[in-house]
C-alpha cells in the first residue's frame, strides 16, 4: 500500500505528545504542591486542605490520615470541682 | 465520680467523666483533662501569609497552616464547619508531633506557621507546643482566632505569638450568643491584650447582610478600634458568602463593604481593606498614610508590586506599621 503523506503521521504524533505533556507538566504537574489547591475563594478557607496531595507532614505516613484516633494529652488549665451538671451555654 | 472544669475559655465547661466540652475536644478522662486532638492536625496545607489573611506581616512569604477538629464557637455562617464543628472521632486527621510539624514548615520554606482554619484557642496545647519548638527554628507563629479565650491561658501564649488576625464577628452581643453561641467581651479583651503584649494585630469583620452589616455596626467596630486599639491596626471587611447555617443568607454586595470601608476610614482606620471580593480594584492595595502612594499592590492572595524599602514608604520615609523582614 502506497503510503501517500506521511509527514501527517508525523504532525498528528507530535501534536499529541504535545497535547500529553501540556496535561502532564502544567495541569497536573506531578509532584509539585498546590499551595492553594482547589483555589479557594474565601480567606482562611481549609477547603481542600487535608488531602494526602496537598503538605502533608514529614514522616507522618506511618499512620496515615484517617479518623478514629484520639490523644490523651493532658490538658492545662483545668481544675477538679464537686460534681454538677454541666454548663452547656455562655 | 471526678467532675473537672476546663478554664481555658469563658464556656467554663463542667464536665463529669466522659464528657467532652463545648469545644468537643477537650474530654474528661477518668477525672483528667485530656485534649482528644492533640498531634491530630486535621487539615494541613502551606498559604500564602496574605490569605490568613495578614497584609502588614511579612507579605509574599508562605505560612504553614493547620487545625484540629473543634471549635468553642458554633458560627452559623461558619465556613470550616466541616473541620470545626466535627466529631474528632469522625473527621480523619494526620498524626504530627510539633517537632514534625516545625520540620515540614522548615523543609517547605515557610517564613512561619498559622495555627488557623478552627481555632487555636480549642487546640491550645499542641498550638503552644508548636509555637515553642518553631521559635527554637527561627520560624513566626500565628494565630488566626476568634479570641474566645480566658485572660490566664491567653498571658500565656501571648509570649509565643507574632502576629495573629483576630476575628471581630460583630460589636453587638447579641450577634454572639445568637450566631456564634458566645459573648463578645471576652474577644475585646484579647484583642486589647494582644495588642499590649506586642502581638502584629489585623482584625477581620465578616460583613454579613441584615446581620451585621448597618453603618451603626460598622461605626462601632472602628470607633472601638481606634479609641482601644491603634489606627495603624489594619481592619479587614470579608464579603460573606452562604455556608453552613446560613445559606438562606444572599452574599454580601460590593456596595455594602465599600460603604463600610469609607466609614472605617472617615472613623480614622487607616489601613482598611476588602477581601473575599476580586473585582474590586485598589480595595487591597496598602497605601503610604502620609503621602498617599501606593506601597504594596495586591490581587487577591498575590502580592503585585511592594515598593516599601526597609518598612518605610520610598517617597516620603514615613515608616509603615508592620512587620516586614
Amino acid at each position: 500500500m502506497e503510503f501517500k503523506y506521511p509527514h501527517t503521521t508525523f504532525l498528528n504524533t507530535l501534536a499529541l505528545a504535545y497535547v500529553i505533556g501540556f496535561l502532564l507538566l502544567v495541569v497536573i504537574r506531578p509532584g509539585q504542591e498546590k499551595t492553594t489547591p482547589g483555589a479557594p475563594k474565601n480567606r482562611d478557607s481549609e477547603a481542600a486542605a487535608a488531602t494526602p496531595r496537598t503538605a502533608r507532614p514529614e514522616n507522618a505516613t506511618d499512620k496515615g490520615i484517617h479518623a478514629g484516633i484520639l490523644s490523651d494529652h493532658e490538658a492545662l488549665f483545668y481544675r477538679r470541682i464537686q460534681p454538677v451538671s454541666r454548663k452547656s451555654a455562655p | 465520680m471526678s467532675t473537672v472544669q476546663c478554664d481555658l475559655c469563658p464556656k467554663a465547661c463542667r464536665l463529669s467523666e466522659g464528657e467532652s466540652g463545648d469545644c468537643r475536644i477537650r474530654y474528661n478522662m477518668g477525672g483528667k483533662l485530656v485534649a482528644l486532638t492533640y498531634g491530630r492536625p486535621a487539615a494541613i496545607q502551606v498559604d500564602p501569609v496574605e490569605k490568613k489573611p495578614l497584609f502588614h506581616f511579612l507579605p509574599g512569604s508562605k505560612v504553614f497552616s493547620l487545625a484540629t477538629a473543634g471549635c468553642n464557637l458554633h458560627c452559623k455562617n461558619c465556613q470550616n464547619a466541616g473541620l470545626s464543628q466535627a466529631n474528632p472521632l469522625e473527621r480523619k486527621a494526620y498524626s504530627a508531633s510539633p517537632e514534625t510539624i516545625v520540620a515540614s514548615a522548615t523543609k517547605k520554606g515557610c517564613a512561619g506557621i498559622a495555627l488557623t482554619y478552627s481555632d487555636p484557642v480549642v487546640f491550645y496545647e499542641y498550638a503552644l507546643d508548636i509555637a515553642k519548638r518553631a521559635r527554637e527554628k527561627r520560624l513566626k507563629v500565628v494565630w488566626v482566632t476568634a479570641g474566645y479565650i480566658n485572660p490566664a491561658p491567653l498571658a500565656r501564649a501571648l509570649p509565643l505569638i507574632d502576629a495573629a488576625n483576630l476575628d471581630i464577628k460583630s460589636m453587638s452581643d447579641s450577634f454572639y450568643r445568637s450566631i456564634c453561641n458566645a459573648t463578645l467581651a471576652p474577644v475585646l479583651a484579647t484583642a486589647e491584650a494582644m495588642l499590649r503584649a506586642g502581638v502584629w494585630l489585623e482584625i477581620t469583620n465578616l460583613v454579613i447582610p441584615s446581620l451585621n452589616d448597618t453603618d451603626k455596626d460598622v461605626k462601632n467596630l472602628a470607633t472601638f478600634m481606634v479609641t482601644h486599639l491603634s489606627r495603624d491596626v489594619p481592619l479587614h471587611f470579608s464579603r460573606f458568602f452562604p455556608h453552613y447555617q446560613l445559606r438562606n443568607i444572599p452574599p454580601t454586595p460590593p456596595e455594602t463593604l465599600i460603604r463600610a470601608r469609607e466609614i472605617a476610614q472617615a472613623q480614622g482606620v487607616r489601613h482598611v481593606y476588602i477581601g473575599n471580593m476580586r473585582h474590586l480594584p485598589g480595595t487591597e492595595n496598602t497605601l503610604c498614610p502620609a503621602c498617599g502612594i501606593t506601597l504594596i499592590e495586591r490581587y487577591g492572595y498575590h502580592i503585585i508590586s511592594n515598593r516599601l524599602q526597609r518598612g518605610a514608604c520610598p517617597g516620603c520615609h514615613r515608616a509603615l506599621p508592620g512587620v516586614w523582614s
